[in-house]
């Protein structure tokens, strides 16, 4: 009885029914036709007059109907259809609640699979610019929180379809609705621009396609639209590191392993074992939605005319009246985004530098940025006329008796940061004006003027006075003579081998390793680089190391004298040179060896010299092994140490560094100023933060306690402790009181107590 | 220790008061007299019962919607004796009357339905014309509300739907029919929990018969016999309504014969009789009496009816049984795109969807006790058996 009961459960309401049909759909299949036919008259009255119609039954029902929809396909092959029909033509019509819900419905059916993600987005996207923030007739309508629900679904729904494999069709399609998007020219662009720059940070689209989008959006006419496009690849990367860190570092509270292992201490419950298993769950859920492949390509690099990119966007914002409709800011983004490009790509855009000069003021707001940009847009490419133009202008500027400190400072900074990238961009006599200034008062301005004449002491020391240059700087000179600038346009750092391949060859015969290949080494490369594409090192043979197989010195040594790829000219010198050495050491040791009976020391010294050419044979053979040999991880990461210890990098001079972002603070250099109290008081509270106070623990409880006999002691009544002995004190004591104490004293004394 | 006096008097608040039968009782000590004297009042406003201009009656119509339900029944009937009281030349204002109308076909207290069921009827035989009017979208809440999910609001669009039907204009239930047929029989069928018969489901069909809303709603003996009553209706009016649909005319025709043969028989010299003659195809190019005659070609409809193919929805369709050219899963579903408009598309869409249904429906109520039930289902059946032979008839031809 009691199961026929339950199975006559009657629906009363939608929501019952709902709960009904999704546990046996077969047995219900009446009633949802019965809800389905009302659904079809419910929306052939809404749509005889959609405006009029309040909607709320109809809301109930269309929910009702895509929360069944997958149990019957069959019946509601339509449905998503007919939503997308009333969404399209009556948008405007709906309540913005019915509307919502729509698109909410719209969601669950993606999310039940039984409508495309393609399907979705083509239904929902073309609202988004119906409802655009300066579309008129929106009011009421509750534009912005559909704007909002339309962006946050079309997020998810690009993110759950791009986890574990990219679903590059979707991606793709809707990249191409943003394109179009871009097309029209109106403030709708934002949206395509604020997608992208979501989809980026997310790690979700990296593509080059994506980056083309900002592209179009950064040459778009409306202003905010390039600001957001600028800002994307000023900014974007380093949100999207910010988002992995984040991700990466949220740890869950437990892991489980130490649920586990609280399982087997504690007593076991449903409650525990469902916490390690929904623990488990999370891991592996984790684990799949981590991204196989994550190649981190910064926005710029993913460009594909970053040329033509940078003449439109600087033609089309910056030159003539261009620039006007921009604030100062935004033109500065510009600006900073331009001078990226050239100093990254090391592009040629030539207005760029005298565009430069206009803003090239003290008293120009945000100069600090401006000069950034300009010693980004620097590199060694550049004409040095035109560096020189920039040059001497922030000199003049910036640098002279009569300016502040940190102005000073900030134009010295500036200076050096272009030299840096391009040497040539300066005469001597404007150098050693400017390094004179290391004679300041003002430290900031001091360390502004050396930094320059270190740069020279390394790059052309002969530019510098004479007492600037330095000692190592003035002996090279003298040993090896000027080196001379880097001349424009020729190519000066090319690499052609390995640097500090002599300092492992050297390490290698003091480790006694020569010879000896571990088989370790490598293995340490397979757990260290298993995702490593280039983990292949079995193509690298070449012909040479066929020949040097054979262990032949003299064939080796020969061939070294025709530069060969993978070794360094600098180390076929060394060879050479060594060669000869050896060679008079041999010639030595000969001679030494016929006057061996004669002198005692002699021998001595020879015994040495035999042990020094042991040595050095030791390490020409070292090196044939280095050559020789194709080298370990464990090599490399050994050389990489060895270059260290050596300062190799600072033999080799300044890295060129186009790629780095200049830092406008750190151009003002740190220039001191009297604190405020505020700033004072901060900084002595920086320095108590985790400490407990200093002072007295006296009268401070600890721990929470009833009174104690001492504290009672304390508190008694007065009048309660007056008579004591111990108030009064012996010597108020009467005669007989005091016979008494004494009495009672030698009584105690006699029993020996 | 006060004076004598006092202490009197304070002893009189512990004395329980008398009271007497027929003797107003004494004011309390804090009676506050409010009233007042006064040379003339004035009337700022005055209610008055009969409603005179639009204002007013726009007035009520606007308390159709309130939310209490017992307001909403007050104007109702309020409105059906003001409509009965009027004369035809007065302007009220029926269209806003049948707007505010229709959703309550679908109210939610059962007070309010049957008094509006009173007031339609009133509508329909003052005012038939505005029914004719509103006649489409008026059905489309009538079909909503057989469809509702609270049972008793289901019951009573039958009641609405009667009204419509047995209406004394043949028009209106004419209107109706074409237009609807296919809709109206479909929860019909749903209403009186007849199956309609599937072929592709025919082998497994046992499922969904047993649980069904209908028959547990026969617990009392009380709503049963309620329920025999409410049956009874139900098969008089879709008697009413498949005759009105597929038997009318011939049945008219054949009236009309008989009569004819009797005219004949009394005066044979009928001035036209020999000398005009009609066409017979002369009806068709006329300009259509009826109402909205090219409705089905839905000309003025906003939304197209979607297409399988436009829509990229993940779905089998691998459906072998096809009705009309329309190829979709379950007939009940999807007879809105069937013309009614003609006698034969009526008489086909009755027999080819819903007759077997209908029929072991019927033979069910045969076995039961109550006479006029036995009657009713018993004529309705022949009725059906008239119309498949005209259809085979049709047919063959």
């Amino acid at each position: 009885m009691a199961k026929k009961r339950r199975a006559a459960i009657l629906p009363t309401n939608i929501a019952l029914l709902q709960n009904l049909v999704r546990r046996d759909p077969e047995s219900y299949h009446e009633e949802f036709l019965q809800q389905y036919s009302h659904y079809k008259s419910l929306k052939d009255i809404f749509l005889l007059n959609p405006s009029a119609h309040d909607g709320e039954e109809f809301e109930e029902l269309i929910g009702f109907m895509s929360a069944v929809c997958s149990c019957y396909p069959k019946e509601t092959a339509n449905f998503p259809t007919e939503l997308k029909m009333i969404l399209e033509n009556n948008h405007r019509d709906l309540t913005p609640q019915l509307r919502e819900k729509i698109i909410q419905c719209l969601v669950m059916l993606r999310n039940k699979d039984v409508i495309t993600a393609e399907f979705l987005i083509q239904t929902i996207f073309p609202l988004l610019s119906a409802y655009g923030s300066k579309v008129e007739g929106n009011v009421g309508l509750h534009a912005k929180a559909l704007r909002k629900q339309i962006y946050s679904t079309l997020i998810s729904l690009l993110k759950t379809c791009n986890t574990g494999t990219k679903n590059q069709k979707l991606n793709r399609s809707t990249q191409a609705l943003l394109f179009n998007l871009l097309d029209q020219k109106d403030g709708n662009g934002l949206w395509s621009t604020k997608l992208t720059r979501e989809l980026w940070r997310r790690g979700i689209w990296d593509d080059s396609r994506t980056v083309e989008i900002m592209t179009q959006a950064s040459l778009h006419p409306d202003v905010k639209v390039v600001i957001s496009g600028v800002k994307f690849f000023l900014g974007a990367d380093k949100e999207r590191e910010a988002a992995f860190e984040e991700e990466s570092t949220d740890d869950e509270a437990d892991s489980p392993e130490t649920l586990r292992h609280k399982m087997q201490m504690n007593k076991k419950s449903s409650k525990r074992g469902k916490k390690l298993e929904s623990a488990i769950k999370q891991v592996k859920k984790k684990k799949e939605n981590k991204q196989v492949t994550y190649l981190n390509f910064s926005a710029i690099h993913l460009l594909r005319d970053p040329q033509s990119f940078a003449e439109i966007l600087y033609e089309q914002h910056l030159s003539g009246k261009n620039a006007n409709r921009f604030d100062i800011e935004q033109k500065i983004a510009i600006m900073n985004l331009i001078s990226r490009l050239v100093g990254t790509h090391k592009l040629t855009v030539l207005g760029i530098y005298s565009f430069f000069l206009k803003y090239l003021t003290p008293k120009q707001a945000h100069v600090t940025q401006i000069m950034a940009a300009a010693a980004q847009a620097t590199h060694d490419l550049v004409p040095p006329e035109s560096i020189n133009m920039v040059v001497r202008k922030i000199a003049d500027e910036f640098v002279s008796d009569g300016v502040a400190a940190e102005v000073a400072s900030a134009g010295l900074n500036t200076i050096r940061e272009i030299l840096t990238r391009n040497p040539a961009g300066i005469d001597d006599t404007l150098l050693q004006d400017l390094t004179e200034y290391k004679g300041s008062k003002a430290k900031a301005v001091v360390a502004g003027a050396r930094g320059l004449i270190s740069l020279y002491r390394e790059v052309a020391p002969e530019m510098l006075s004479k007492k600037d240059r330095g000692k190592t700087a003035t002996m090279g000179l003298i040993h090896e003579g000027s080196k001379g600038l880097p001349q424009y346009g020729v190519q000066a750092d090319d690499v052609n081998s390995i640097p500090g391949l002599e300092l492992l060859a050297k390490w290698k015969v003091e480790q006694g390793l020569v010879g000896k290949e571990n088989a370790e080494d490598w293995d340490v490369q397979e757990e260290e680089d298993e995702d490593d594409l280039e983990g292949n090192w079995i193509d690298v043979k070449s012909d040479e190391e066929l020949n040097i197989d054979d262990n032949d010195i003299e064939d080796a040594a020969d061939q070294t004298v025709k530069p060969k790829s993978g070794i360094k000219k600098k180390y076929l010198k060394y060879m050479q040179k060594s060669k000869k050495k050896r060679q008079i050491d041999e010639g030595d040791s000969d001679l030494e060896l016929s006057d061996d009976e004669s002198n005692g020391p002699l021998k001595k010294k020879s015994k040495i010299e035999e042990a020094k050419a042991k040595e050095r044979e030791e390490q020409q053979k070292a090196i044939q092994q280095a050559m020789t040999q194709v080298l370990t991880p464990a090599d490399f990461a050994k050389l990489k140490e060895l270059n260290q210890e050596a300062g190799v990098e600072k033999i080799l001079g300044h890295r060129q560094k186009n790629e780095d972002e200049v830092d406008s603070t750190t151009l003002i250099g740190k220039v001191k100023y009297k604190q405020t109290k505020e700033e004072r008081i901060a900084g002595t509270k920086e320095g108590r933060e985790g400490r407990e106070k200093f002072s007295s623990r006296k009268g401070k409880i600890e721990n929470a306690h009833s009174t104690t006999n001492r504290e009672k002691q304390r508190k008694k009544n007065f009048v309660m402790m007056i008579h004591k002995r111990s108030v009064q004190g012996k010597n108020k004591m009467s005669l007989r009181d005091r016979q008494k104490v004494m009495r009672a004293h030698v009584e105690r004394q006699k029993k020996g107590m | 220790m006060g004076s004598r006096k006092k202490r009197q008097e304070k002893r009189k608040d512990f004395v329980k008061p008398k009271l007497r039968v027929g003797k107003t009782q004494a004011n309390a000590a804090n009676f506050t007299s409010t009233s007042f004297k006064s040379k003339s009042i004035q009337l700022r406003q005055q209610i008055t019962t009969n409603l005179s201009t639009d204002d007013e009656f726009r007035k009520q119509l606007s308390l159709l919607k309130h939310h209490s339900s017992t307001s909403r029944k007050e104007v109702i009937t309020q409105l059906t004796t003001e409509i009965t009281n009027l004369t035809s030349a007065s302007n009220f204002p029926y269209d806003e009357l049948m707007t505010k109308f229709k959703p309550l076909v679908l109210d939610s207290s059962q007070k309010v339905r049957e008094s509006s069921i009173l007031l339609l009827k009133q509508i329909s035989t003052t005012q038939p014309s505005i029914l004719m009017l509103h006649q489409n979208s008026l059905v489309l809440f009538i079909l909503s509300a057989m469809t509702h999910i609270d049972q008793s609001i289901r019951n009573d669009s039958i009641k609405f739907l009667e009204v419509l039907i047995s209406a004394p204009s043949f028009d209106l239930s004419e209107a109706i029919i074409r237009a609807n047929w296919a809709k109206i029989l479909r929860n019909f069928m749903q209403l009186m929990n007849w199956t309609v018969e599937d072929g592709n489901k025919s082998g497994s069909k046992s499922v969904s018969f047993s649980v069904t809303t209908g028959t547990a709603a026969l617990n009392s003996a009380k709503s049963a016999k309620r329920q025999k009553e409410r049956k009874l209706i139900q098969i008089k009016l879709l008697a009413n309504f498949i005759m009105l649909g597929c038997l009318y005319e011939k049945r008219k025709e054949a009236e009309k014969q008989a009569s004819f043969v009797d005219e004949e028989g009394k005066n044979n010299s009928d001035k036209y009789g020999g000398v005009i003659q009609i066409h017979a195809f002369t009806k068709a190019y006329m300009i259509q009496s009826k109402a909205n005659p090219f409705g089905n070609l839905k000309l003025f409809n906003a939304i197209e009816i979607p297409n399988h193919s436009q829509a990229q929805i993940k779905s089998n369709t691998k459906d072998s049984k096809t009705f009309l050219g329309n190829g979709s899963a379950n007939p009940l579903i999807d007879v809105d795109g069937l013309t009614s408009e003609d006698i034969t598309n009526r008489r086909k869409i009755l027999i080819e969807i819903f007759y077997p249904g209908l029929v072991l429906g019927l033979t069910d109520l045969l076995n039961d006790e109550n006479p006029d039930l036995k009657k009713v289902s018993q004529t309705l059946l022949n009725d059906l058996e008239e119309i498949k032979n005209d259809y085979e008839l049709d047919s063959q031809k």
